[in-house]
């Protein structure tokens, strides 16, 4: 801890000066021992412990919420539409975050080691997506009754059984995903604390530190970061397309799983972006969250901020040329009819103000900048969830007989939210923060063994006039 | 990247600037050569011109053909540059330094070449200046609303930011080369090197404008294809009229792009012995980039594919037939799948493969050879598509005029390539240098671990 204290003072002397001014990398112990034993002592003591209560009160007032939705009854498709939003709305900004530590785990970026285990954590809000889909079950019209990708409906349960098996997939390997990365570290923390040596212990579940186990656990890493990957893109496909596009008639649109697999990671790194901040303001991470670690995913966000308007502009200029019946109807539909104040909220949020804040030095190269463009980006992100479920849940279908395009005077209205619309949006949020916060008391939030590695193979020197740093590629 | 050998200064000089500054032995036959695969070209065209288009396969209402096939392909070659060069230096990824200045030139050669394509497709080649707002008099503008305008105006904006990152790119190597030679190359490196000294001052400027340049091309990298897809998806044309087609081209094209990257750094590798700087490190990083970007344009491909049927629309599910089922199109389905994507991500996953040089150039002309078919795939059949009225059916079979075209411009782009490193060096030196630099060695234990510097 002293060697830490030392670093410490230097990195929180600069602060006050403005985030220009943070070290931009951090500032760590100075030995792997000092680094491991001031981690297992804030896991032991951890912080945020009102944001905890807090969140879990949200949780259960989100929980009320879902209980009066289902008691309202499946009659009327349309009162759901703002809880698919709900639900569009945790998949993007909640299970998309972890794709930050799997894509820099699979491209070895230097600086992500003080923040994929946050970005890992996420994946816990995967059981937050299969409770918010049960209710959903019902509401989700059998391929029958509209186009669908189902062959004449053959299967028992389409589209029903394979969204659930996704979403559970999804959360099986967001969990092993988790539990894979922490063995080494609940290992450490075993071997330090005494009250929690039976968690620590069952998520250790026999690690050793062998070769061959650290061998396997890269490889397992490798592995389940690939399947994440590819199951978000699948969850995203699906819900995309079960719950906006096929209830939309004459909606065919190829980009449209794309954009909202797009648009998910990116609010997925906003809502990243945000716990970064927490953890640092508040969670007593300061010297492990600087700059590095707001920047680097800040420059990630404007990429994808402007790969939002790209796949949005891709599908709407196909749509303005072709201007047949069926484009101008899903046009209106999603988002220049009845929605058009949610559809222009969402494109200032998601795209025009993060841009103009993102793509200005200053503000990017900050601490407080990227984390003001991911509040608007995770607001963002829901008005485009809302305008895209609200409009295709209110488009009504004609039960047996295939439409192949929304009749302009027969749009759906615009639907304000109702008070347990709003719980459960309430909830969502609350239910994010505290399955994070869980997963965050049982198991380090700082990746232990990448930090360490991190700092064996991180050297200064002076080149020229400036002190640069090494770091070693072992592979 | 393990393999590193440690050089001096001289030696990267003598090394990197030989082909300039000395002929190879070789060089003269195969400029004779690209010349008469060019002159193949130059014939066609000629005859074309002289007799007009029915010379060639196209017909009514098949009026794209090869060479629209051509020239998609060429311009998604053209995305390898920009890929390589302006990505991975934000990225600031090390191993991109042999491979930058070939694919910044591959980028200019193809995407000249292709930019011929449609000017020769015209007919009337010399009719080309109608596309732009020239005709004030007549008060006959062209129409800003069709993309056959936004092409061109994509495609030079493109080209002008491509050359101009090759020249920012050059400009220290310029420096070097007017210090090594005498008489009039001396006079001419001299005058475009603009006065370059190689001061801190002018490093700091050029790293500058190298940076500016690279988030600057992105945004015109994704559009240049992104427009050229545009050209078939504004249209009603079944299977074209898709929303997909911007980024499916544009992964398509860096697909293609780097493969064609590949290619071209085994040749450069094995012409000019440049064993120690192109090594199979960097075979293997553009094998493991090439896995995702190839998953990447599968996952379009199916996307394309999947919506095509789910609309249940018999125009669009009757291209697909004809695709996926009739012959020769079937079998160019097949073709595509197992040549663009299954056999090379296959045989990527293993990194003795991605290590192994040989077995990275044939993949990588297999992988273009999917490209092309697939580009030839997208193109004919929604224009072949047999409709209710008969007397509108028609097939595309391509003449030997097409087939010439099609093969003189390989001819024309290894031209320009053999051209260019006739008289610049194809890996920039100074880079090779800076890389040296930014090289270390860290010890960890007993083990000596490769290292990189970072700023």
């Amino acid at each position: 801890m002293t060697a830490h204290t030392t670093h410490a003072g230097h990195a929180e002397g600069h602060d006050h000066h403005g985030s220009r001014h943070v070290n931009p990398r951090p500032v760590l112990p100075a030995t792997p021992q000092a680094l491991t034993t001031d981690l297992v002592d804030r896991i032991t003591h951890p912080k945020l412990g009102g944001l905890f209560v807090v969140s879990g009160l949200l949780f259960l007032v989100g929980i009320v919420g879902v209980f009066m939705k289902v008691s309202g009854g499946y009659a009327d498709r349309s009162t759901w539409g703002f809880y698919a939003a709900v639900f569009a709305w945790v998949l993007s900004t909640g299970c998309s975050a972890p794709i930050l530590s799997v894509a820099t785990r699979l491209t070895k970026g230097y600086w992500r080691k003080p923040l994929v285990r946050i970005a890992e954590l996420f994946g816990a809000t995967t059981i937050l997506l299969v409770l918010l889909y049960l209710p959903l079950i019902p509401v989700i019209p059998p391929p029958t009754s509209h186009m669908s990708f189902w062959v004449n409906g053959s299967w028992v349960g389409e589209p029903q059984v394979v969204l659930l098996f996704s979403v559970l997939g999804l959360a099986l390997c967001g969990i092993g995903y988790i539990f894979t990365s922490v063995r080494a570290d609940a290992a450490a923390v075993g071997d330090q604390t005494g009250g929690r040596k039976g968690l620590a212990a069952m998520l250790a579940s026999q690690w050793g530190g062998t070769p061959h186990q650290w061998k396997v656990m890269r490889q397992g890493l490798s592995y389940l970061a690939s399947f994440y990957l590819m199951f978000v893109i699948f969850v995203h496909f699906l819900v995309s397309v079960e719950l906006a596009i096929t209830l939309v008639p004459g909606w065919r649109d190829p980009i449209f799983p794309a954009f909202h697999a797009v648009s998910g990671v990116q609010a997925g790194l906003a809502s990243l972006i945000l716990m970064l901040y927490a953890m640092r303001r508040w969670g007593g991470y300061k010297d492990y969250l600087v700059l590095d670690q707001f920047w680097n995913p800040a420059k990630l966000l404007m990429s994808f901020t402007m790969l939002w308007f790209y796949m949005w502009w891709s599908a709407f200029i196909i749509f303005w040329y072709g201007r047949t019946p069926a484009e101008q109807g899903v046009l209106l539909v999603t988002g220049f009819g009845p929605y058009l104040y949610v559809f222009v909220t969402g494109f200032i949020l998601n795209f025009a103000l993060p841009l103009l804040m993102l793509i200005w030095n200053p503000i990017r190269v900050s601490i407080p900048g990227p984390v003001v463009a991911a509040v608007i980006i995770v607001i963002g992100n829901f008005f485009d969830r809302w305008r895209i479920y609200g409009g295709s849940f209110g488009t009504h279908l004609v039960d047996g007989q295939i439409q192949h395009a929304v009749p302009v005077d027969q749009l759906p209205i615009f639907r304000m939210p109702d008070v347990p619309d709003l719980m459960v949006l309430a909830g969502a949020l609350g239910g994010m923060i505290f399955l994070f916060m869980l997963a965050a008391r049982m198991v380090p939030v700082m990746s232990l063994w990448e930090l360490t590695e991190g700092q064996l193979l991180t050297r200064t020197k002076m080149l020229g006039k400036n002190q640069v740093v090494i770091i070693g590629k072992p592979e | 990247m393990q393999e590193r050998k440690v050089l001096t200064e001289l030696q990267i000089n003598d090394r990197l600037l030989w082909p300039v500054l000395e002929t190879a032995s070789w060089w003269w036959p195969a400029v004779t050569v690209a010349a008469l695969v060019l002159g193949c070209g130059v014939t066609a065209v000629t005859i074309m011109v002289t007799l007009g288009e029915g010379t060639t396969g196209l017909n009514r209402p098949i009026f794209w053909g090869f060479m629209i096939v051509n020239f998609v392909f060429w311009v998604g070659i053209s995305h390898a540059g920009v890929m390589i060069s302006s990505i991975l230096r934000l990225c600031q990824a090390e191993w991109r330094r042999p491979v930058t200045r070939a694919a910044e030139v591959l980028t200019v050669c193809s995407l000249a070449t292709a930019a011929l394509f449609p000017l020769i497709h015209m007919g009337r080649v010399w009719r080309f200046y109608w596309v732009f707002p020239y005709d004030f008099d007549r008060m006959l503008w062209p129409d800003v609303r069709s993309p056959l305008i936004w092409d061109p105006s994509a495609i030079f904006t493109y080209l002008t930011g491509a050359t101009m990152f090759v020249f920012m790119a050059l400009l220290p190597d310029l420096g070097i080369l007017r210090d090594r030679t005498t008489g009039w190359r001396r006079t001419f490196y001299a005058f475009a090197s603009l006065g370059w000294r190689g001061n801190p001052r002018q490093f700091k400027l050029q790293f500058i404008l190298g940076i500016l340049l690279s988030g600057l091309i992105l945004p015109v990298f994704v559009s240049v294809h992104s427009i050229v897809s545009w050209d078939f998806a504004v249209s009603l044309v079944p299977a074209w009229h898709a929303t997909v087609f911007a980024p499916y081209f544009v992964i398509g094209a860096v697909h293609s792009g780097v493969s064609g990257v590949v290619t071209m750094m085994v040749v450069l590798r094995a012409a000019f012995k440049w064993q120690d700087y192109i090594t199979p490190d960097h075979f293997d990083a553009l094998g493991r980039l090439l896995v995702a970007v190839a998953t990447a344009w599968l996952y379009f491909f199916m996307l394309d594919l999947l919506f095509a049927i789910y609309g249940g629309e018999t125009r669009e599910v009757g291209v697909m037939e004809q695709r996926i089922f009739q012959w020769p199109w079937g079998f160019f389905f097949f073709l595509i799948i197992v040549l663009g994507y299954i056999i090379p991500v296959s045989a990527w996953m293993f990194r003795s493969v991605r290590r192994n040089i040989m077995w990275m150039f044939a993949i990588s002309i297999m992988v273009n050879v999917s490209m092309w078919l697939e580009r030839l795939w997208l193109i004919i059949p929604g224009l072949q598509n047999k409709e209710r009225l008969t007397f509108d059916w028609a097939v595309f079979q391509p003449s030997l005029i097409e087939i010439m075209l099609v093969f003189s411009s390989f001819g024309l782009v290894c031209l320009g390539l053999l051209m260019f490193s006739k008289f610049f060096p194809l890996i920039p030196v100074w880079e090779e240098k800076e890389g040296q630099l930014f090289r270390e060695e860290i010890k960890i234990g007993n083990r000596i671990v490769p290292a990189i510097v970072r700023e």
